[in-house]
C-alpha cells in the first residue's frame, strides 16, 4: 500500500479513467486511419479527372482532422495518463519504469506525426503534389508506429505472458500473446473510422449530389476490411484471453447477483453489436448516398463511439481483479505479497502508509479500511457503489463475506485481521443508519460462530452415538 | 549537520507521520544522471514552448484590447495553436522522466490535489480549442474574440498554477498526511507553501521574454521577405515586451529567493547549483543583448543566436531547480537508494528513432519552408 | 374477376424499373393484381422541408423505433413473465434466462428513451409552431399518445413486484385517490381493492400488454395518417422563402433511409445504457414492510409530483386542479394560437411555452435532487 487512494466522489478514479479513455480511443484510432485515408485520397486524386475537386474536399477533411485529433485526441491522450496516475499510481509507476523508453520512442512518433501533419496542412498551397503525397504517407507510417508501441503496453496489462516481476524481460512483456491480434484489429478499425469521418465530411458538400455520392462511396469502402476480417481476428484475440476472463464472460450470460456483477458480457456484446450496426449503417449509406445527411453520418460515428465504450470496458473488466494480470491487484496489492499469509493477516492499517492514526475498532477505523482498500474501484454512492451493495449486510454476513471476498473471482483478497473485517462491516452498516459498533459486530459474529461450532459438535456427537 | 536535516527533524516533530512510498520495485532503467540530462533538455524545450504560447497569447490579447493591427496579431493567431500543440507534446518526456525519477513523490502529491490535477485535462482542451476557434472563425466580433482569447489565457494561467502546486507539494512530504486525511478527494491546493506564489510568478513571467524574442525575429523576417518596413512595429513590440518580461522575471526571482528557507539556499549555493545559476544568469544577459542587437540591426542571425542562448539559459535554470528539489528531498530520498536495472537496448532504440526522426523532420521542414517562403515572397512582391 | 382488366397507370409505368428487369416484372405483376398505385402515390407525396432545423423532424420516427423495440422486448419478456408469480418470474428472467437481464434492461431503457423522445418531439413541435391549424388533430392525438405512453410506463413499473415498484405505485395511486368525486372510485378500480396487492398486478398486466398496446397502435395509425394527409409543417421562416429556394426531401424513402443510421445509433445507445446501467431488481415487495427511503416516481412524473408539494395540506386540491388544467391548456393550444405567420399573440404563447419548459425542467431537477 504505497500510495494514497484518490477518493473522488460519485465517479471514482476508475470511471474518470474510463470516460477519458473511451473518448480518446476513438479519436486516436481515427488519427492514424485518417493518415492512410489522406494518403490514398491524395494518390487517387492525382489519377482522376476531377482530382482538384477531391483535393479541395480533402482540405476540409484535413482541417477537421487536424483540429479534432490534436485538440481532443492529443489532450485526452495526456488525460488518460493524468487519470491513471490518480486512479492507480502503483500500476502507472510499474508501467512507466518498465516501458519508459518505449514511451519515449512513442513520443518521437508524436513529434513526428504532428510536424508532418502541419507541414502537410500549412504547406497545402505551396508544396508540390509529390511532396503532399509523401507527407501523407509519412504521416500514416509514423502514426501507425505509435500504435505499434502503445499496443504492446496495453496488451501487456491483460496478458503479460512470460514477463514476471523477477525477469523484467521487456520483450516478453511487450510482444505478449494478445499483441498481434490486438494490433491487427486496431489497424482495421482505424481504417473504418477514417471512412466514417470521410462520410461525415462529405455531407458538407452542398449542391453537388453526384460528387457527394462519389465521396461517400469512396469513404464507405474503408469499412470493408474491418467488416470482413475483424470477426475472424476477434476469435483469435478471444483465444489469447486468460481463462478467468472467459469464466467471467460465461457467468454474465445469466445475471450474477441480479445482473450487477458481470458487466463484461454485456460490454462484449455492446462492442459486437455496435460493429454490426456500423457495417449495416455504412452499407445503407453507400447504397443510397444521396440520402445521407449530417445526422446520418454523425450517428455512424456515435455507434462507433459506443462500440469503443463496450470494447474498453471489456478490456478493463477482463483483467479483474488485477490491474496487471497476475502481478498487481486493482487496489495496489502485489500478487506476490498476497501469497504471504503473515503479511495478509497483519492489522491492515499498521502497514498502510496513508492511514492516519485512528483508534482501532472505531467507525474511523472502518472508514479508512474502505478508503484505502476499496475506494480504488468503489465509491459509496456513485460508480460501483457500495452503499446499495451492502444494504442487507448483517454483522456475521459482512465479516464472512469479506473473508471469502477473493473466492468470488472478481475481488482481490481481503487484507487484514478479523478486527479489520468487523470495523469495515460496521462502517458499511453505519451507511444504512445502523450504528452497530465494530465491537458489537465482532461479538455477534463470534457468538454465531461459536453457536455454529457447538451445533456442529453436537451433531457430530449425535452421529458418533 | 546538514541544514536540510534540521528542517526535516522539525517537520518530523510536528508531523509524526510522513507516508513516503518506496521507490518502484523495477528501479531505474538507466543511471539517474542520464535521466536527469534527458529531463533537463526536454523540459527546457517544453518551457520554451509554454512561454512562447502563453506570452504570444498575452501579446495577442494586448493587441486586441489596444486595437493595434500591426501584423503581430495575424502571425500570433495562426501560430499559437501550433505552439500549443508543441508545448503539450514537448511536455510528455519531462513528465515521463519526472515519474521515473521522482514517481513516489510525484504520484503522491498528484493524488493529494487530485481533483485539481485532473482539471488540467479539460482546461487544456479549453485553452487549446479556443486558440483554434480564434484562428478558424474569421467573422467574429472583436468583443467575442476577446472573450475567446481571454478564456484561453485564463485556462493556461490556471494550468500553470496547478502545476506549481503539484510540484511544490511533491517536494514537501511533511505536508502530505495532514492534507490527504483532511481531503482524500483532492479538492485542495498546496496552500501554506511559502514559495508558491513567487515560484508561480517566476514560471509565468518569462512568457513575455520568450514570445517577445520570437516577435523580434518574426518582425525582422517579415520586413526582409517583403522588402519593406512592415515588420518594424512587430519587432518593436517584441523588444519592449522582452525587456519588461526580463524585469518581471528578475523581480519574481528575488521574491523566490526571499521566501526560500535560508538553509536550502545556502546548501544550494555550496554545491554545483551555484555554477549553473551563474551560467544561467550569464546566458540570460547574453541572450537579451543578442535580441537587442538583432532588433537594432535587423539581423536575423543575432535573433536566432539570442533564442538558442535562451534555450540554454532555461536548461541551466532547470538544473538549478532540480538541485533545489534534491535538497528539499534529501531527508527522504536519494537517487543512490534506487537500484538500476539497465535497459540499454531500449535506450538504443529510442536514440536511433530520435536521430532518424529528427533528421527526417529537419529535411522536410526545410524543404516545405523553402517553398512556403518563396510563395510568401511572390505574393507580397506585387 | 379477370386480373388482366387492371391497367397499370401511365405514371406508374414511368416510375417503375424497366419492364424487362426482375424487379420491374415483380412490381408490374403486383400492380396488376392489387391496384394500389394511388396509395403508393399518396405516400410518395410526403415531403420534408430542408432547413437547418430539419433534424427535429426525426424525433417522431425515433419514438416509433423505440416503440417497436418495446413490442419486441416486451414479447420476449412475456414469454417468461407470470402474473401469478411476478417477482419470482422476473427474478428468473434476470438470474437464469440467458441474456434475460439484458432484454429487461433494454425494455426499461427503451421505455425511458421513448418518453424522453416524445417530450422532445412535443417541445420541438411547440417551438416550430407545427400545432397550428389545420394540424389540431395531429397535436391532440400526439398529446394523448404521450399521456398513454406515460400510463404505459406507470403500469409496467408495477409488474416486477419489487419493493420499489410496489411503493412507487402505491403512492401514485393514493395521490389519484385524493381527487374529488371520481378519485376513490378510479383508485379502487385500478387497485382492485383498497390497497395495491396481487389483485392489482392482473389489472396492470392486462392494461400493459393488451389495452394500451391496442390503443396506442390505433392512435399512432391515426396520428401518422394525419401527418400523411396534411404533410409536414413548415416553419414560418421556411414558408416565407421564395418557391425556388425551398428545398424538400421526399420522406419515402430519402428522408427515411437517411434516418435509419440514426435508429441504429439509438439501438446502440440502448445497449450501451443497458450494459452500463442495468435495471436492477429490488427485493420482493413486502406490503407490511416500511417503504424504502427516498422513494420517488419515475423522472417523467417527477415534475407534477414535485409541483404538488408546493401545495401543502388542504391546498393540495387546488394544486391538483391547476395540474388538471395543464393538459387542457396543451390541448387548447391550436385553438388559442392560429396566426400564420406568427404575430404578437403567437410570440406571447412561445414565451409562455418557454416558461412552461423551464418550469417543467426546474421541477424535474428539483425532484431529482430532493
Amino acid at each position: 500500500m504505497n500510495y494514497p487512494v484518490w477518493n473522488f466522489p460519485i465517479l471514482g478514479g476508475s470511471l474518470v479513467v474510463a470516460i477519458i479513455a473511451i473518448i480518446h480511443v476513438l479519436i486516436s484510432h481515427l488519427a492514424i486511419g485518417g493518415g492512410a485515408f489522406l494518403a490514398i485520397a491524395e494518390i487517387w486524386s492525382n489519377k482522376i479527372s476531377d482530382g482538384e475537386k477531391v483535393r479541395k474536399w480533402l482540405h476540409k477533411f484535413t482541417t477537421f482532422f487536424l483540429v479534432y485529433t490534436t485538440v481532443f485526441g492529443a489532450i485526452t491522450g495526456v488525460g488518460i495518463w493524468f487519470s491513471i496516475q490518480l486512479a492507480s499510481p502503483e500500476a502507472t509507476s510499474l508501467l512507466i519504469h518498465q516501458f519508459v523508453f518505449a514511451w519515449a520512442t512513442e513520443w518521437v512518433t508524436f513529434i513526428g506525426e504532428l510536424t508532418v501533419l502541419y507541414l502537410y496542412y500549412y504547406g497545402w498551397n505551396s508544396n508540390s503534389r509529390g511532396m503532399q503525397v509523401f507527407l501523407a504517407v509519412a504521416y500514416f507510417v509514423i502514426a501507425w508506429f505509435s500504435l505499434f508501441i502503445i499496443n504492446g503496453i496495453l496488451t501487456f496489462m491483460l496478458t503479460p505472458g512470460a514477463w514476471t516481476l523477477d525477469n523484467k524481460e521487456i520483450a516478453w512483456g511487450f510482444f505478449n500473446p494478445g499483441y498481434t491480434p490486438s494490433l491487427l484489429i486496431r489497424t482495421l478499425i482505424m481504417f473504418l473510422l477514417a471512412g466514417l469521418a470521410g462520410i461525415m465530411i462529405a455531407t458538407f458538400i452542398k449542391d453537388d449530389d453526384e460528387f457527394k455520392s462519389k465521396m461517400i462511396r469512396f469513404s464507405a469502402k474503408w469499412v470493408i476490411p474491418a467488416a470482413v476480417l475483424v470477426p475472424v481476428l476477434t476469435v483469435w484475440y478471444w483465444l489469447t484471453l486468460p481463462e478467468s476472463t472467459l469464466k467471467f464472460y460465461e457467468a454474465g450470460i445469466v445475471g450474477v447477483a441480479g445482473g450487477k456483477m458481470e458487466g463484461i458480457t454485456r460490454f462484449f456484446w455492446l462492442a459486437v453489436i455496435s460493429g454490426a450496426l456500423v457495417v449495416l449503417g455504412t452499407s445503407i449509406a453507400a447504397w443510397k448516398p444521396k440520402t445521407v445527411h449530417f445526422s446520418t453520418a454523425i450517428s455512424l460515428l456515435l455507434i462507433a463511439q459506443v462500440g469503443f465504450m463496450g470494447a474498453e470496458f471489456f478490456r478493463e473488466m477482463a483483467r479483474k481483479p488485477y490491474v496487471i494480470k497476475g502481478v498487481l491487484y486493482s487496489n495496489a496489492l502485489w500478487a506476490h505479497k498476497a501469497e504471504d499469509k503473515a503479511y495478509m493477516n497483519e492489522p491492515y492499517l499498521s502497514h498502510a502508509k496513508w492511514a492516519p492514526k485512528v483508534q482501532p475498532m472505531t467507525l474511523e477505523h472502518g472508514e479508512w479500511m474502505f478508503r484505502l482498500q476499496c475506494a480504488t474501484c468503489h465509491t459509496l454512492d456513485g460508480y460501483r457503489s457500495l452503499t446499495p451493495r451492502t444494504e442487507n449486510w448483517t454483522p456475521s454476513f459482512g465479516v464472512r463475506f469479506l473473508e471469502n471476498l477473493h473466492e468470488q473471482g472478481v475481488m482481490p483478497p481481503f487484507q487484514g485481521t478479523l478486527q479489520d473485517r468487523a470495523a469495515l462491516t460496521s462502517y458499511f452498516m453505519h451507511l444504512h443508519g445502523n450504528d452497530t459498533s465494530p465491537g458489537a459486530v465482532l461479538d455477534t459474529y463470534e457468538k454465531e460462530e461459536k453457536a455454529k461450532a457447538e451445533a456442529m459438535n453436537a451433531s457430530m456427537k449425535e452421529a458418533q452415538k | 549537520m546538514n541544514p536540510s536535516h534540521l528542517i526535516a527533524a522539525l517537520i518530523a516533530q510536528t508531523q509524526a507521520q510522513v507516508p513516503l512510498p518506496s521507490p518502484d520495485p523495477l528501479g531505474y532503467p538507466v543511471p539517474a544522471i542520464l535521466l536527469q540530462i534527458l529531463s533537463y533538455f526536454t523540459l527546457g524545450l517544453h518551457f520554451i514552448a509554454v512561454n512562447f504560447t502563453l506570452g504570444g497569447l498575452i501579446y495577442l490579447v494586448w493587441t486586441k484590447i489596444r486595437k493595434v493591427d500591426n501584423g503581430a496579431s495575424e502571425f500570433l493567431s495562426s501560430s499559437l495553436p501550433l505552439g500549443f500543440s508543441y508545448l503539450v507534446t514537448l511536455g510528455i518526456p519531462p513528465l515521463l522522466f519526472v515519474q521515473v525519477m521522482y514517481g513516489q513523490m510525484f504520484y503522491s502529491s498528484s493524488v493529494i490535489i487530485g481533483a485539481f490535477w485532473i482539471l488540467v485535462v479539460p482546461l487544456l482542451i479549453l485553452a487549446y480549442g479556443m486558440l483554434y476557434l480564434n484562428k478558424l472563425k474569421k467573422d467574429t466580433r472583436p468583443n467575442t474574440r476577446l472573450v475567446i482569447l481571454g478564456i484561453s489565457l485564463l485556462a493556461m494561467l490556471t494550468i500553470g498554477f496547478i502545476y506549481v502546486n503539484n510540484l511544490t507539494l511533491s517536494m514537501t512530504p511533511g505536508m502530505w498526511m495532514e492534507k490527504y486525511t483532511a481531503n482524500p478527494a483532492g479538492s485542495q491546493l498546496n496552500h501554506g507553501e511559502p514559495t508558491l506564489f513567487a515560484r508561480y510568478a517566476l514560471f509565468m513571467s518569462p512568457a513575455l521574454v520568450v514570445a517577445g524574442a520570437a516577435l523580434v525575429l518574426v518582425g525582422i523576417l517579415r520586413s526582409k521577405w517583403r522588402g519593406d518596413d512592415a515588420g518594424v512595429p512587430i519587432h518593436e513590440l517584441g523588444m519592449k515586451g522582452h525587456l519588461i518580461g526580463r524585469v518581471a522575471t528578475l523581480a519574481a526571482a528575488g521574491a523566490l529567493i526571499s521566501t526560500l528557507p535560508k538553509e536550502f539556499l545556502d546548501t544550494l549555493m555550496a554545491g554545483p547549483g551555484k555554477l549553473f545559476l551563474i551560467f544561467g544568469v550569464g546566458l540570460a544577459a547574453l541572450s537579451t543583448a543578442m535580441v537587442v542587437v538583432a532588433a537594432q540591426k535587423k539581423g536575423t542571425v543575432f535573433g536566432i543566436i539570442g533564442i538558442v542562448l535562451m534555450v540554454l539559459e532555461v536548461i541551466m535554470f532547470i538544473a538549478v531547480r532540480d538541485f533545489l528539489r534534491q535538497i528539499y528531498l534529501a531527508e527522504f530520498f536519494k537517487f543512490e537508494d534506487v537500484p538500476v536495472h539497465e535497459q540499454w537496448g531500449m535506450v538504443g532504440i529510442f536514440v536511433a528513432s530520435m536521430v532518424a526522426g529528427l533528421a527526417l523532420l529537419i529535411v522536410l521542414t526545410v524543404k516545405v519552408s523553402k517553398s512556403a517562403i518563396a510563395r510568401y515572397k511572390e505574393s507580397h512582391a506585387a | 374477376m379477370d386480373k388482366n382488366q387492371i391497367q397499370i397507370p401511365a405514371d406508374a409505368e414511368a416510375a417503375l424499373p424497366a419492364a424487362d428487369t426482375k424487379m420491374g416484372k415483380f412490381y408490374r405483376a403486383l400492380l396488376k393484381r392489387y391496384p394500389i398505385w394511388p396509395v403508393i402515390q399518396f405516400f410518395m407525396g410526403k415531403k420534408v422541408p430542408e432547413h437547418k432545423h430539419s433534424a427535429w423532424y426525426m424525433l417522431g420516427g425515433i419514438a416509433l423505433f423505440f416503440f417497436v423495440i418495446q413490442i419486441i422486448t416486451g414479447i420476449l419478456l412475456m414469454i417468461y413473465y407470470k402474473p401469478g408469480q411476478p417477482w419470482q418470474s422476473v427474478n428468473r428472467i434476470v438470474m437464469e434466462v440467458p441474456f434475460g437481464a439484458l432484454i429487461r434492461s433494454m425494455h426499461h431503457w427503451s421505455a425511458n428513451l421513448m418518453i424522453l423522445t416524445l417530450f422532445l418531439h412535443m417541445f420541438s413541435t411547440l417551438f416550430m409552431k407545427a400545432y397550428r391549424p389545420p394540424r389540431e388533430g395531429t397535436w391532440i392525438t400526439g398529446f394523448i399518445l404521450l399521456t398513454l405512453v406515460m400510463l404505459f410506463g406507470f403500469s409496467g413499473y408495477l409488474l416486477p413486484w419489487d419493493d420499489l415498484a410496489f411503493f412507487a405505485v402505491r403512492i401514485g395511486v393514493s395521490e389519484m385517490e385524493k381527487l374529488p368525486i371520481l378519485g376513490p372510485f378510479a383508485a379502487d378500480l385500478a387497485r382492485g381493492g383498497s390497497d395495491v396487492s396481487m389483485e392489482t398486478i392482473g389489472r396492470f398486466y392486462a392494461l400493459h400488454v393488451v389495452v394500451l398496446p391496442l390503443l396506442v397502435l390505433a392512435l399512432i395509425g391515426i396520428h401518422l395518417l394525419f401527418v400523411q394527409i396534411q404533410g409536414v409543417s413548415e416553419p414560418d421562416t421556411f414558408a416565407a422563402l421564395p418557391e425556388e429556394k425551398k428545398k424538400y426531401r421526399r420522406f419515402f424513402s430519402d428522408f427515411m433511409i437517411g434516418e435509419i443510421p440514426v435508429w441504429l445509433f439509438m439501438f446502440g445507445l440502448l445497449i450501451a445504457l443497458s450494459a452500463a446501467m442495468p435495471r436492477e431488481l429490488a427485493p420482493e415487495a413486502n406490503p407490511m414492510g416500511a417503504a424504502p427511503e427516498g422513494i420517488k416516481p419515475e423522472w417523467y412524473l417527477l415534475a407534477p409530483y414535485q409541483a404538488l408539494k408546493l401545495f401543502p395540506g388542504h391546498f393540495e386540491l387546488i394544486g391538483m386542479a391547476l395540474m388538471g388544467l395543464a393538459p387542457l391548456v396543451v390541448i387548447a393550444l391550436p385553438f388559442l394560437d392560429k396566426e400564420v405567420p406568427t404575430g404578437k399573440r403567437g410570440e406571447l404563447i412561445t414565451k409562455m411555452a418557454i416558461g412552461g419548459l423551464i418550469g417543467f425542467l426546474g421541477m424535474t431537477i428539483w425532484g431529482l435532487l430532493s
